[in-house]
């Protein structure tokens, strides 16, 4: 998985990585409100 | 998202993860009223410059990834996925149960950008940006519509900025039609222009939530 670092919706940044290391992980992406 | 965090609820005891990608330009500003309005305790982390766009090539949204505890992609299925569609659950829900969620559907790929233009796409879409937060939108526009130019296939992009310049067509109902309609248009001009191929660029529809 790509190192990446992203921010939620109030700023704190998280390591995409560190984010999937508690086992299985949907991953779903989106756009903004839709 | 609400319908993931119903999901995320009704499967609380399974070990496993929700984590959404808000693939949005304008930045986490932009994507916190929806957020907070889904009422989500799982991650949403907001990709403003498309990264993971480029990374896994998909040029459309609503996507789904499943990802075991290894790393590894047992499932992707870009332009489709979609928490509402029954077939969608049923499969997530074998692969947290540790089943085989099944083959991930073929994706067409238009095409593929290569470094340099990558580069240049999230430079431009970083610029758009500060040009937004800066107030100054019609610099934004156009700056996002450069980065459009070198990824014409890629409707996050060209999505992204329709949203900013014609809102009244998201809200409070996506207008179908005007899309392809203004898809029909800017596609002629871009043929005009040379950046689209002879057969256009045709917009997917994904299902209304």
């Amino acid at each position: 998985m790509m190192h990446v670092e992203l921010p939620d919706q109030n700023g704190q940044l998280w390591r995409l990585a560190d984010a999937m290391q508690t086992g299985a992980v949907v991953l779903v992406f989106y756009r903004g409100d839709w | 998202m609400p319908g993931w965090q119903r999901f995320a609820e009704n499967h609380a005891s399974d070990p496993f993860e929700v984590i959404a990608i808000a693939i949005e330009h304008q930045g986490a500003e932009a994507a916190r009223p929806f957020v907070e309005a889904a009422g989500v305790t799982f991650p949403v982390l907001i990709d403003s410059l498309g990264l993971l766009s480029t990374h896994f090539g998909f040029k459309v949204v609503p996507n789904g990834l499943l990802i075991d505890e290894d790393g590894g992609v047992r499932y992707a299925n870009y332009g489709g996925f979609d928490v509402a569609h029954p077939e969608d659950v049923a499969l997530v829900e074998r692969f947290i149960a540790g089943g085989d969620p099944g083959p991930s559907p073929e994706e067409p790929v238009p095409y593929s950008l290569d470094a340099r233009d990558r580069d240049l796409v999230e430079t431009k879409l970083k610029l758009g940006r500060a040009l937004d937060e800066l107030g100054r939108r019609d610099d934004a526009i156009a700056t996002w519509r450069e980065a459009l130019r070198f990824d014409p296939k890629n409707f996050t992009i060209r999505k992204q900025i329709w949203a900013v310049e014609y809102p009244e067509m998201f809200h409070p109902a996506i207008d179908w039609n005007w899309q392809r309609e203004q898809l029909r248009d800017e596609t002629a001009r871009e043929i005009a222009q040379g950046v689209c191929g002879p057969d256009g660029c045709p917009i997917p529809q994904v299902a209304e939530r």
